[in-house]
């Protein structure tokens, strides 16, 4: 079954440097033909594992497989897995083109392959110009050009946004988009979850070096629902208004309401009701993210989201009797 | 295997630094070539003349070869390479392999090459000069243009099994210059020390390309020892170097 060669399972995977446990106890999977987002904040061990699945760092314990197999056990390696871990990864005074046809030597590929994939990351006028000469975009590209020398069915991309302009971040969603499109298995790091929010069909989110949450990115979505911003004279009769009809409004600050659970028209339909005075009623867009904020910081019994502390003179929050 | 071969000489001569390296020892030999030539006694021997320039030349082709065969390897860390070159060949001593094979055959080959600049120039010039019939057949001098093809082949291997245990390109360059043109020479003036300077490296390239240009009293191991024991060097710094790289994390 071809699907099965791109599946990437991490069990038990461990590692630590020291006493720190970069990577403690981690398992996941990740399956073919989705795009899969590899989420936490810096220093949550997402590069060490990576680095473990391509068998670049030896694994404490546990086990990091692609098709069942580890990296190095792999017979066509750069056929199975492409990856761009690092900006980067090149001797400045060789050309792209020549940086390329390295790695098709090493993969046993013809040389005119290099061309192609110059060619597919849209550097085929760069190809003969040394790598120095290459803005940040540029090597982006290479390092992804490398990756997709041997046409893998896994690709694995770190942090790719970084050093990426708008037209080049827009360029690789469309690319890994239509790679997974064609039953290919793309893991995508990054740190914020905004930035592949968009991208990806599914995430594994990481803190401290541990799994917090593995799961359908719809999922995610569903479980944050929408929250809208709303800015009152009267708080306590709109919130008190807001959990009879089933909404859950916590004061963010003075005169300020967060309300989920409840779509703004219907908020400004009960204020309406009430009788309370609005003075703003907006959507707000950061539900995902608030998701994200929170799971990766409980896991780390850090401060919570970033937000307003909670302040003196703000009454605790309305909801529907029994929370929600 | 192959693969990784083709792949790191690729490597080579895909930038400026190897074949620049490679030119300038190619040079140095032709110069110092000239300058021995004419500084010879009109009434020296044939053998010991064409042994002098083989020396003399082989002396900073071993130390380039070496310093090929660091960058080689340390190259690697410094531009972060290594990543897509363990991508692309996992087994990492199939790296380690083919990199001491890829510095064994350059070494000779810039070994090779210093010969020919070197002799090409030497053996006219010799002729003008001395008495004696300047001839490649003279007793000796086989043996050191042998010698001197296994040095520089060896010395690759050598700057490989550095490089990777030091990975610091810049440290393992001025480790190994101060080491041979100071440290050693130090070690063989010490008295207390001398009866072990000659199973040193440098003593021992010293030792198959002629005694020229050590120090006097000093009794160096005859060539066929000294040959095997450079290529224990070789194989010593080759396995080092590879149970290093194998077991060390790319961060």
């Amino acid at each position: 079954m071809p699907g099965d060669a791109g599946r990437i399972e991490v069990a038990g995977l461990t590692k630590a440097f020291g006493p720190v446990r970069a990577v403690d106890n981690l398992s996941f999977a990740v399956e073919p033909g989705s795009v899969t987002g590899f989420l936490g904040p810096n220093g949550a061990g997402k590069t060490t594992t990576l680095r473990m699945l391509l068998g670049l760092v030896t694994p404490t314990a546990g086990t990091a497989t692609i098709g069942g197999r580890r990296y190095s056990q792999l017979h066509n390696p750069m056929h199975t897995v492409g990856a761009v871990l690092e900006a980067a990864s090149f001797h400045p005074g060789r050309s792209g083109r020549n940086h390329l046809r390295v790695y098709c030597a090493a993969a046993g590929l013809p040389s005119r392959r290099a061309d192609e994939v110059l060619d597919m990351v849209g550097l085929g006028d760069a190809g003969r110009r040394k790598v120095k000469g290459y803005s940040l975009g540029m090597r982006q590209r290479l390092g992804l050009a490398v990756a997709m020398l041997g046409d893998p069915s896994v690709l694995i991309l770190d942090e790719p946004a970084n050093g990426l302009d708008p037209d080049g971040i827009r360029w690789l969603r469309q690319f890994t988009k239509a790679l997974a499109e064609r039953g290919r298995t793309v893991l995508v790091s990054s740190h914020l979850l905004s930035e592949v929010e968009h991208t990806v069909d599914r995430v594994v989110i990481l803190a401290r070096g541990r799994l917090v949450r593995q799961g359908s990115i719809a999922q995610l979505q569903a479980e944050a629902g929408t929250s809208v911003f709303v800015r009152t004279p009267t708080p306590d009769v709109l919130g008190q208004a807001l959990a009879r009809a089933g909404a859950y409004a916590q004061p963010t600050e003075p005169g300020v309401l967060q309300v989920s659970g409840m779509e703004a028209p219907a908020i400004g339909h009960q204020a309406f009701v009430a009788g309370v005075e609005l003075h703003e009623l907006r959507p707000l867009q950061t539900g995902l993210e608030a998701i994200f904020f929170q799971l990766t910081s409980e896991a780390g019994n850090q401060a919570g989201p970033p937000g307003p502390p909670p302040q003196p003179g703000i009454a605790a929050s309305y909801g529907p009797q029994g929370g929600r | 295997m192959f693969r990784a071969i083709h792949a790191e000489f690729r490597k080579l001569f895909t930038t400026k630094t190897g074949l620049f390296l490679t030119l300038i020892s190619v040079v140095l030999s032709g110069l110092l070539t000239v300058l021995v030539s004419v500084n010879t006694s009109k009434t020296d021997s044939a053998s010991d003349a064409l042994q002098s320039i083989i020396t003399i030349g082989t002396n900073f082709g071993y130390l380039l070869s070496a310093i090929l065969g660091i960058i080689g390897i340390t190259g690697e860390y410094r531009h972060q390479t290594v990543t897509p070159t363990f991508l692309s060949v996992p087994i990492r001593a199939s790296v380690v392999l083919a990199k001491l094979f890829t510095y064994l055959v350059w070494g000779a080959v810039l070994g090779v090459l210093n010969l020919i600049v070197g002799l090409a120039l030497g053996v006219p010039l010799l002729s003008n000069r001395l008495i004696a019939d300047v001839s490649l057949s003279a007793p000796g001098v086989h043996d050191s243009m042998w010698s001197a093809i296994v040095i520089t082949a060896i010395f690759g291997i050598i700057g490989v099994g550095l490089g990777a245990l030091l990975r610091n390109q810049v440290a393992a360059i001025v480790g190994l210059v101060l080491y041979l043109f100071i440290i050693e020479n130090i070690l063989g003036a010490i008295h207390a020390v001398q009866s072990v300077y000659k199973y040193l490296p440098g003593a021992l390239a010293s030792a198959l390309t002629g005694s020229v240009g050590t120090p006097n009293d000093i009794h160096l191991l005859h060539r066929t020892p000294a040959a095997l024991l450079l290529i224990a060097y070789g194989l010593v710094f080759a396995a080092v170097g590879a149970a290093i790289t194998v077991s060390r994390d790319v961060t």
